[in-house]
C-alpha cells in the first residue's frame, strides 16, 4: 500500500516536472499534445503492484495437522478448512473458528454434516466473510473432562499454534469456539474460562458436564461485563439433553448473560445437525460482519 | 483493495489543476482541454415523484428503470371501528416504491406499542429508516409495517375489544385498502411490552392468521402462562407460527418473559429467546430494531 502511494506521488511529481520542463524548452506547439496525453490517463494510474491473479477456485480445502502439546500426554491432530481462493501472505487477516465435535465422533464430523460445503456456498455468494475452520480431534472423548486437557491446550496452544501457521487475525473477537453435544460442553467450559482468547461461543445440542452449572456463575463473575462473549445455544425439542441444556441456559438468564437459546425442531443427531450448518455458521460469520469490506 | 484517503485525492486534483494552469500559462493561445479532467457528473437528484421524465443524456442511455422514492414513508389513517365504538388509529409503513396499482401485494408486520406509548415509539426507534436499509439494500423484498395505537392502554386485558378490533377490522382494512397480501405466510405480529403480550395472545389464539410471532421485553398478562398449554395443544405442530422472544438483561420483566419461555420450552415449541445487555426503555428497543424487522421478514427474501 504504502508503497504503492509513494509511487503514485512519483508519477505526479515527474509529470508536474515534465510538464514545467516541456514548458520552458520546447515550443509551445509541441507542448500542447504532450501535455493533454499526460493528463488524460492521470484518472487511471498504473498500480506499482502487478493486479492480484484472479481467483477462481469454488470451494475451500482441508489441511491435516498433528501437534505436540504440552498440556496433552499424546498428541493433538486436527484437520483445518481453509476457505476459497485462501491466500496465506495476502493482507486479509482470517477469523477463526474452533469447531468441536460430539461424543464417539471426531474431527470428520463437520466435515461429513456439510460444514465446508455450506461455508463455501456462504462465502462465494459474498454472504459471509472468509474464515478459516479448525476442527480437533478429541482422540479420548471418554474421559474424565477434568483430567481431559483437551479444552486448555485448545485454548493456550492450538491458538497459538494456528496464529503462527496461517494468516489469521490473532484477536479475541475474531476468534469463535463451538462444538456439538460433547464439544458443545467443551466449547462452552472453555470458551467461558478463556474469554481473553475467544469473542463467540457457539453450543449445538448442548450437554453441558455435570459440575459445570456450578461452576458457571464463578467464571462469569470473572469476566468484564463489556467483554462478556457472544453466546448461542440450539437444541432440538427431543434431545434427551433439553432438560440440562435449559438449566444452563436459565443459569446464564439468572445471572444476566446475554445470550441466545434456539428451540428446532428435531432431535439429537447428525440429520439436525446437518439442517441446522448453514445457520450456525452465519451466526459466527455475524461477528466478522465489518470484514466483508476487506 | 483500499479506496484512496480523500485528502490525496484533493491534493492530487490540485496538483493537475497546477499543472494546467502552468501550461495555460505558458500556452495560452491554445485549447487545453481543461473540460475533460472535470468531467460533466451528470447530477441525477432523488426526484420527489416517480414518472419524471429523465432528461440527462447519460441517462437516457442507461436501462429505462422506474425513478422512484429512495425511501419508505409512514402514513397515519384512522378507522371507525365498530367494536371500540370510536375511531382507531394507526401508522403504516410504506415501503421505497410501494405501488397500490401494480397489482403487487406487500407481506405485512403489525407491530404492537406498549404501555404509556403510542405509535410514535416505532418512528423513535427509527423504525423507518431501518426498514428501508433491509430493502433498499436488497436483502427483502418490499413489506408494511402496520403500527395501530392501543388508547387506553391502561385497561384491562379481559374484556377488552382492542384485540378483536386489530384482528376483524384493521386486519381486513389492511388488506381491503392496501396492497396487503392476505395470506398466513405474509403475515407476522409482535410488539413491545405490553404490545408483545398482546401479540402473543393474537397469534397463539388465531393460529391460522399469523406465521410469525415476535415477543419483545415481554411482560404477559396474568394468567396467560397458564393458558398457554390450552393455546398451544390447539395448533398442529407445522402451523405453529415461528417465535421470537428477546428481553434486556437489566429489564425487570426478565422474570416473566423468562417463565413464558421456559413454558415454551416445557412444552416443546420451536422458538429463539435472545437475552441482550440493555433495559426496557428506548434505547434498547432502538438497539434491537435492526435484529426483530429481519427476523420477522426472514421468508421474504427477494426473489
Amino acid at each position: 500500500m504504502i508503497l504503492e502511494k509513494k509511487l503514485q506521488w512519483l508519477v505526479l511529481i515527474t509529470m508536474l516536472g515534465g510538464i514545467l520542463a516541456a514548458c520552458s524548452t520546447h515550443g509551445a506547439a509541441d507542448t500542447v499534445p504532450t501535455a493533454t496525453a499526460a493528463l488524460t490517463p492521470t484518472e487511471e494510474l498504473p498500480t506499482a503492484t502487478p493486479s492480484p491473479q484472479v481467483c477462481t477456485e469454488t470451494q475451500g480445502y482441508f489441511e491435516y495437522q498433528e501437534i505436540q502439546t504440552a498440556l496433552m500426554t499424546h498428541p493433538l491432530s486436527f484437520r483445518v478448512y481453509l476457505p476459497v481462493c485462501y491466500d496465506p501472505d495476502g493482507e486479509y487477516e482470517y477469523p477463526v473458528l474452533y469447531f468441536l465435535h460430539g461424543q464417539s465422533f471426531n474431527d470428520d464430523q463437520w466435515d461429513r454434516l456439510g460444514a465446508d460445503e455450506a461455508l463455501d456456498r456462504l462465502i462465494l455468494a459474498r454472504e459471509v466473510a472468509p474464515f478459516i475452520i479448525v476442527m480437533p480431534k478429541e482422540s479420548d472423548y471418554m474421559s474424565n473432562q477434568w483430567d481431559s486437557k483437551y479444552g486448555p491446550a485448545i485454548a493456550e496452544e492450538l491458538t497459538v499454534w494456528v496464529d503462527e501457521h496461517y494468516r489469521t487475525c490473532a484477536e479475541r473477537e475474531c476468534r469463535a469456539i463451538g462444538g456439538l453435544s460433547r464439544g458443545a460442553a467443551w466449547a462452552m467450559r472453555t470458551g467461558l474460562i478463556y474469554w481473553q482468547t475467544f469473542g463467540s461461543i457457539g453450543t449445538h445440542s448442548l450437554a453441558p458436564f455435570r459440575g459445570d452449572f456450578n461452576e458457571a456463575p464463578f467464571w462469569f463473575k470473572e469476566i468484564p461485563e463489556d467483554q462478556l462473549p457472544r453466546i448461542w445455544i440450539d437444541i432440538g425439542v427431543l434431545d434427551v439433553n433439553l432438560d440440562a441444556a435449559n438449566t444452563f441456559e436459565v443459569r446464564l438468564t439468572k445471572y444476566r448473560i446475554p445470550h441466545e437459546w434456539h428451540i428446532f425442531l428435531g432431535t439429537h443427531n447428525e440429520d439436525y445437525w446437518q439442517a441446522h450448518v448453514e445457520e450456525y455458521l452465519r451466526w459466527y460469520a455475524e461477528a466478522w460482519k465489518e470484514k466483508m469490506d476487506q | 483493495m483500499r479506496s484512496q484517503p480523500r485528502s490525496q485525492e484533493i491534493i492530487r486534483m490540485f496538483l493537475l489543476l497546477t499543472s494546467a494552469s502552468l501550461l495555460v500559462g505558458c500556452q495560452p493561445a491554445a485549447t487545453v482541454p481543461l473540460q475533460s479532467t472535470l468531467s460533466p457528473t451528470a447530477t441525477l437528484l432523488p426526484s420527489p415523484t416517480p414518472n419524471v421524465q429523465l432528461t440527462s443524456s447519460s441517462a437516457q442511455t442507461t436501462e429505462a428503470q422506474p425513478l422512484c422514492e429512495e425511501s419508505g414513508s409512514i402514513r397515519s389513517y384512522t378507522l371507525a371501528s365498530e367494536l371500540l365504538g370510536e375511531a382507531l388509529d394507526f401508522d403504516v409503513y410504506l415501503p421505497p416504491c410501494y405501488d397500490s396499482a401494480s397489482g403487487q401485494t406487500y407481506p405485512v408486520i403489525y407491530l404492537l406499542h406498549g404501555q404509556w406509548q403510542n405509535t410514535a415509539l416505532w418512528q423513535t426507534i427509527g423504525i423507518q429508516p431501518t426498514a428501508d436499509e433491509l430493502i433498499l439494500s436488497g436483502q427483502r423484498q418490499p413489506f408494511l409495517i402496520v403500527m395501530p395505537y392501543e388508547k387506553y392502554y391502561f385497561r384491562p386485558a379481559e374484556n377488552n375489544h382492542y384485540p378483536d378490533a386489530l384482528v376483524q377490522e384493521l386486519l381486513p382494512w389492511v388488506e381491503d385498502n392496501l396492497a396487503a397480501c392476505g395470506q398466513k405466510e405474509c403475515r407476522a405480529i409482535g410488539g413491545i411490552s405490553r404490545g408483545a403480550a398482546w401479540a402473543t395472545r393474537l397469534a397463539l389464539q388465531n393460529p391460522d392468521m399469523f406465521s410469525a410471532l415476535g415477543a419483545h421485553s415481554m411482560s404477559p398478562f396474568n394468567g396467560d402462562i397458564e393458558e398457554l398449554p390450552d393455546w398451544v395443544a390447539t395448533i398442529p405442530q407445522d402451523e405453529l407460527p415461528r417465535i421470537y422472544l428477546d428481553v434486556g438483561a437489566s429489564d425487570p420483566t426478565v422474570k416473566d418473559a423468562l417463565a413464558f419461555e421456559q413454558t415454551l420450552n416445557t412444552l416443546g415449541v420451536a422458538h429463539e429467546w435472545h437475552l441482550n445487555s440493555g433495559r426496557h426503555n428506548e434505547t434498547y428497543w432502538s438497539e434491537q430494531i435492526a435484529n426483530y424487522l429481519s427476523w420477522y421478514t426472514l421468508n421474504w427474501m427477494e426473489e
